[in-house]
């Protein structure tokens, strides 16, 4: 019983930490598209630090050495020195590369967040249109008639039949990839659990003498429904959204590393492990980061969901001791 | 050779691999394991499309009456006798006849005759076969037997080309093959009917796993093939090729990443050989679609795309800026063509002056008043290809054209391409050793293939071509080849980004081998290995 709150403290403390790194991150990172000469800056590992000249006509280069004789200023790209004149020279600035850069000189602590960003909204979206989704076919299953709920359960079980990750690849194959349609296939295709949960606990109300008494009442379903079943459903839901946040988060990593998630140049945690994963030989943290932050997102939201699950657990036994 | 699109790459360019030392003999025996990223699709080049190294394993099985030398880079390629020991043209040169060598044997013990030839020419020629080098055999007008050893191919016109196209595809057994319906051959599976003459003969395959060839003893070439037996592994991951290859799992890698060349050249057991492709990327602009019908457009966004960058980050600087429609290792590529600068003042200037302004100051060019993204589509498999998309939406934003680069699965990209529903592709194309415009540049007719799906048309270079392919004498042809790839660096219709370098892994324990860009199996009869 104690377990249960300790534990949801812990998952929750994790997901603020996450969401505040998200968030606030950004404002003292660099910008996560902008690409520095990747001959220069490229497949930095972590605590790296570059020099980045501007020049008059715009153009800019980094090395990661600097030095100044008189009018001449040498920068070592790679493992070549390469010399500018003093005067053509605008700026020079530092730039620090915390977790490295990747091929094309990405700043890649920063695309991190910028991926968490797309794969947490990414995840909530498409939860949201789940949850909705699927508590809606719940619901109509339980309150309407009896050959709509073996029809609409059919449809959950056929659904449910179908292999995920094939149908979305094979889905993908037609649709120009976007943020929005990603959202809209992850949805799409993860409601039929919320539904069938959904169906479950609606069930259990049904039986209930308060549920039998407001139904004798005459009211309409949909009353009955928002009012007399809904709030009952709200830990069980809450409990499996979390834990299907966590799901959704995977499966939108799993279809960006296969290349048909979101579209480049938007980073996502499953977009950046494929291309770390292509050049793990020559910088073996690249793919290293983005499987972290995936796996951290996953064991915080299920981290929350297992400790909502012990709080329902105890409420439902303190409930019927009384 | 036929042109096939170049996402699997081939062959290309000099002969890196120094010749085998004098001082050691050659010994026999031993295997020798090629790592290759897919499974022979059929043993029947002519049932479907054979990529690249599909041809070079069945070169191991089947053979041809020529072999195709490497020096299509000066030329038109010459050729080295196979099956047919001796060739001459007749007076008119609208007659070859090839003499046959009478001791090649199928596996079975059948002597390998001009029927087999003729029966071959007859497969070619089946319009109920999808080969894709149906044209090939266009101007052959039909192959006559004069005796088992002695055949004769009549040419219903005279071109620079005859000898290639006559020898383009293996021969295979009439005596087996003949026997089973045309019309049955795309659903037959000739594995189980494979009767074969070259240095190896099949001993197994498993699909998906390894396709195991060994020695056969009756070549006519003996003591060569050295080797007892070559194991085709498939081994669809390259990063997973080039493990084993470092573990002594497999002996060659056909195409090792650019990016991991470096490291793997220190590397003590195993030799990097470089081979110039006839491999080249590109931006394929739709040519039909406004704005990008104007050349002007096109050509800034050639101007704004910074090409040596993309070869030396996406290439590691294992490719070469493309200039041009025929690859620089090509006898009649223009060594006088200029690539287009990297200007982006330059590109803006020319979309200003098409009329691709930014006229709501929101820093995005505009089109008739409208906001104009260019959709850019790619492999999705492929992640080069997407390195390089960033790179050039990077590129263009810089001078307010908007880029969208979309991944899309190969076949539904082919799909948009041909529908001509896109407004830019990033591709490459594997040229073949002759030197042809045609298919990629000539206007699309409703009569004759294309793969001109950027709907390029210039009546000057349609003109141009057709007058080249015909030219015998190859100075002149030049002078018509010069102008013609002149006329479309002008026109732009797509971006030249990049040539490629072929990138093998070879094991040092392998003595002999020749890989130069006929091939990488050129001369695999006379590898062996180190004692």
């Amino acid at each position: 019983m104690k377990g249960g709150p300790r534990r949801l403290r812990f998952g929750l403390a994790l997901v603020g930490f996450e969401l505040t790194l998200v968030v606030l991150a950004p404002l003292v990172l660099p910008n996560p598209h902008a690409i520095v000469d990747p001959r220069g800056a490229g497949l930095l590992p972590p605590f790296s630090r570059v020099f980045v000249v501007t020049l008059q006509d715009g153009t800019s280069f980094a090395g990661l050495e600097l030095s100044r004789k008189g009018e001449v200023l040498a920068l070592r790209r790679g493992s070549s020195w390469e010399q500018v004149p003093e005067k053509l020279v605008v700026s020079v600035k530092p730039q620090w590369y915390l977790l490295g850069s990747d091929t094309l000189g990405r700043d890649v602590a920063a695309r991190l967040v910028k991926a968490g960003q797309i794969s947490l909204s990414v995840g909530v979206s498409s939860l949201a249109l789940a949850v909705t989704l699927g508590t809606l076919w719940g619901m109509a299953a339980v309150l309407g008639p009896r050959w709509l709920d073996r029809l609409l359960m059919a449809l959950v079980d056929a659904a449910l039949a179908l292999p995920l990750l094939f149908v979305l690849l094979a889905v993908s194959a037609f649709v120009r990839p976007s943020l929005g349609t990603v959202v809209l296939m992850l949805g799409f295709f993860s409601w039929m659990g919320v539904a069938r949960l959904v169906r479950g606990q609606a069930l259990l109300c049904r039986e209930k003498p308060w549920f039998l008494a407001a139904q004798g009442l005459g009211l309409k379903p949909l009353r009955l429904a928002l009012v007399h079943v809904l709030p009952h459903l709200v830990t069980p839901l809450a409990t499996d959204a979390t834990l299907r946040l966590g799901d959704l988060i995977l499966l939108e990593a799993a279809l960006s590393f296969l290349g048909f998630g979101v579209p480049p140049p938007i980073p996502s945690w499953g977009s950046m492990a494929a291309e770390g994963f292509e050049v793990w030989r020559l910088a073996f943290w690249l793919p290293v980061f983005p499987g972290l932050a995936i796996a951290l997102s996953v064991f915080a939201f299920a981290t929350v969901a297992d400790g909502l699950g012990e709080l329902g657990r105890g409420e439902r036994i303190a409930g019927e001791a009384a | 050779m036929s042109v096939s699109l170049g996402f699997a790459i081939a062959c290309g360019g000099k002969t890196p691999t120094p010749p085998p030392s004098p001082v050691a003999a050659p010994i026999h025996g031993g295997q020798v394991v090629v790592a290759v990223a897919q499974d022979i699709s059929s043993f029947n080049e002519y049932t479907g499309f054979a990529e690249s190294t599909e041809l070079a394993i069945l070169d191991l099985l089947f053979p041809s009456l020529l072999i195709e030398q490497p020096d299509y880079q000066q030329h038109p390629p010459s050729f080295a006798p196979n099956l047919a020991v001796s060739w001459a043209f007749s007076q008119d040169n609208r007659t070859l006849t090839f003499h046959l060598r009478p001791n090649a044997r199928w596996s079975d013990g059948t002597p390998v005759t001009a029927e087999d030839v003729a029966f071959t020419f007859r497969v070619q020629k089946d319009a109920r076969l999808p080969w894709s080098g149906q044209e090939i055999k266009d101007f052959i007008a039909s192959v006559e037997v004069v005796s088992p050893t002695e055949v004769r191919f009549h040419f219903s016109r005279t071109y620079p080309y005859q000898l290639m196209d006559a020898n383009d595809g293996h021969i295979v057994p009439a005596h087996v093959w003949g026997k089973i319906p045309i019309e049955e051959w795309t659903h037959t599976d000739f594995s189980r009917r494979l009767v074969t003459s070259g240095p190896f003969r099949v001993a197994s395959h498993v699909p998906n796993q390894t396709l195991t060839l060994v020695r056969d003893p009756a070549y006519w070439d003996a003591p060569k093939p050295y080797l007892d037996r070559v194991i085709f592994k498939i081994i669809p991951d390259t990063g997973q090729q080039l493990s084993q290859l470092l573990a002594g799992l497999v002996d060659v890698v056909l195409m090792v990443p650019p990016r991991e060349a470096a490291d793997l050249k220190r590397h003590p057991k195993v030799e990097v050989v470089e081979v110039p492709s006839r491999v080249w990327g590109y931006i394929g602009w739709n040519n039909r679609r406004p704005p990008l019908s104007d050349r002007r457009v096109r050509r800034a966004l050639t101007l704004a795309t910074n090409r040596q960058a993309i070869v030396d980050t996406v290439y590691w600087g294992f490719a070469r800026l493309a200039k041009g429609p025929i690859p620089s290792t090509m006898w009649a590529a223009n060594r006088n063509l200029q690539p287009l600068p990297y200007d982006p003042a330059q590109a803006a200037a020319l979309l200003d002056a098409a009329g691709v302004r930014d006229t709501n100051g929101d820093g995005w060019r505009e089109w008739q008043g409208k906001p104009w993204t260019v959709e850019l589509l790619y492999p999705s498999v492929n992640t080069l290809r997407a390195q390089a998309a960033v790179m050039i939406q990077a590129d263009l934003a810089k001078v307010g054209v908007r880029v969208q680069p979309t991944p899309m699965e190969f076949t539904a990209m082919m799909a948009r391409q041909e529908a001509g529903a896109f407004d830019a592709v990033l591709s490459a194309w594997e040229e073949a050793t002759k030197v042809d415009l045609t298919s990629l540049w000539v206007t699309p007719s409703a009569t004759t293939g294309s793969n001109n799906f950027m709907g390029y048309s210039n009546p000057e270079v349609d003109h141009l071509v057709a007058q080249a392919r015909e030219q015998n004498d190859l100075d002149k042809a030049k002078v018509y080849w010069y102008r013609a790839q002149e006329l479309i660096v002008e026109d732009q219709p797509v971006t030249f980004l990049y040539e490629a370098v072929q990138l093998v892994g070879i094991s040092r324990r392998i003595k002999g081998a020749n890989i130069n860009p006929a091939s990488v199996f050129f001369n695999l009869p006379e590898w062996y290995l180190e004692p």
